[in-house]
């Protein structure tokens, strides 16, 4: 596997102050990505947005359906 | 390369890493052995000690990627190409990190089987003499191997301040629960002092024996601490949604996930949760419940967000020291696993041609 870019340090750190302080921008990652992440003046280059977008739909897709669902379930 | 020579390629270097992983924990555990059976204590000492190193060795048998023993040794190999000479430092951060384990157990009621015929003053005297005096004992090794007075003064420092930045975020641990209003940030801030100090230890005591440039130093620790973080954080989730469930929720720790869902769920959805959490410290009848509410919260999903973010981070510092192979790519490797999304699936010995 080719490594992948790094998405740039300081986009990752405001992006992380942002999630940690922030409701309205940590629940808008999942509504609506583009739009919040344009809201609050981030200028992603195209392959950092393609893997933020991933990683938001691997997590809407598998955490919230498949592995957390399994998770809950297989212990009750 | 045809996808055919790909795949083996990429499993024959998966079987190489997997090996040289498990051979530095045999090192560093043969190393602990020696120093333990030359230290001047009584033998009922030296037993207590011996206890929680093969607690700790039957531990790395299962996880070898245990960050104390691979973190300083793939840290210095990155930066000279060689990862022997930190063979000490790899045994000084394991006792520490045994030490710590230790320590923590103690305070969450969950000593390990191998503890539980011992007086609980035994184990704490074994973790102080963990934390205490061997990794000190390990660093003054370097000495025989001709590492310079003004390196190993500057190690020694580099294990103080990171533990006693380790030690405030313990402090942070025990207080939260007492706390009636405790933030994201809180819970992110403890994570970040309590494993974030411990893995950027880890990785600043390779580097620090490695070299004497600043900025690849503090790289190395950026790297370990955004590490340290994620890795917390999986263990925080898996506490409560995992196959091996721990004490958390028992003990009314405010993890992340937990600190989460109450400051998003709102009213009577709040007010059942403390409900359930304070009922969770009881009994573990109400912990689905409480699993229930963190799910309507997206309590793990957020958790996941989180430990991305860290993991990202940990990647941008790295790639910034400019790692040399192959330790480059088996930190890559190790970081890689510091997820709460599914891994893909690795190529096992069995599914070879």
């Amino acid at each position: 596997m080719e490594p992948m870019e790094e998405i740039r340090l300081e986009a990752l750190r405001a992006l992380t102050i942002l999630a940690v302080h922030d409701e309205q921008f940590r629940n808008g990652l999942w509504d609506n990505l583009e739009g919040t992440l344009e809201r609050y003046g981030f200028a992603l280059n195209e392959q950092e947005m393609v893997q933020v977008r991933n990683f938001i739909y691997a997590v809407r897709d598998s955490v919230d359906e498949a592995l957390f669902s399994g998770l809950t379930e297989a212990h009750r | 390369m045809s996808e055919v020579d790909s795949v083996e390629s990429r499993s024959t270097k998966a079987n190489v890493n997997r090996r040289a992983t498990g051979e530095r924990v045999e090192r560093v555990f043969a190393f602990l052995d020696q120093l333990i059976l030359a230290l001047p204590v009584r033998p009922g000492h030296r037993q207590l000690l011996q206890i929680h190193l093969r607690v700790g060795k039957e531990r790395a048998d299962v996880w070898p990627e245990m960050s104390s023993v691979q973190l300083p040794l793939l840290v210095h190999a990155a930066i000279t190409g060689d990862e022997r000479p930190a063979l000490p430092v790899a045994g000084a951060c394991t006792l520490l990190y045994l030490g710590a384990d230790l320590f923590d157990s103690i305070l969450d009621h969950e000593l390990p089987p191998s503890w539980q015929a011992r007086a609980s003053s035994e184990a704490s005297l074994a973790a102080t003499t963990l934390l205490g005096a061997l990794p000190q004992l390990c660093i003054a090794r370097l000495q025989e191997r001709g590492t310079p007075p003004e390196r190993l003064w500057t190690l020694a420092h580099t294990f103080a301040d990171y533990g006693l930045t380790m030690g405030a975020g313990q402090y942070e641990d025990l207080l939260l629960p007492t706390l009636e209003n405790v933030s994201v940030e809180d819970s992110r801030a403890m994570a970040e002092h309590k494993s974030g100090a411990e893995y950027a230890l880890f990785a600043a005591a390779g580097a620090t024996l490695a070299t004497e440039d600043r900025s690849t130093i503090e790289a190395y620790a950026d790297f370990g601490s955004c590490f340290g973080i994620a890795q917390q954080l999986v263990n925080d989730a898996k506490d409560i949604w995992g196959e091996e469930r721990g004490q958390d929720l028992l003990n009314g720790k405010r993890t992340l996930p937990v600190v989460h869902a109450l400051s998003t769920l709102r009213g009577e959805r709040r007010e059942r949760l403390q409900q359930l959490l304070a009922a969770a410290r009881g009994s573990t009848e109400h912990h689905d419940g409480v699993r229930e509410l963190l799910a309507e919260a997206g309590s793990l999903r957020y958790t996941a967000l989180i430990v991305w973010l860290y993991q990202q981070q940990a990647r941008s510092h790295l790639a910034s020291a400019s790692p040399r192979e192959p330790a480059a790519r088996e930190l890559y490797t190790l970081l890689d696993q510091a997820s709460i999304l599914p891994q893909p699936s690795a190529v096992q010995p069995s599914e070879q041609p």
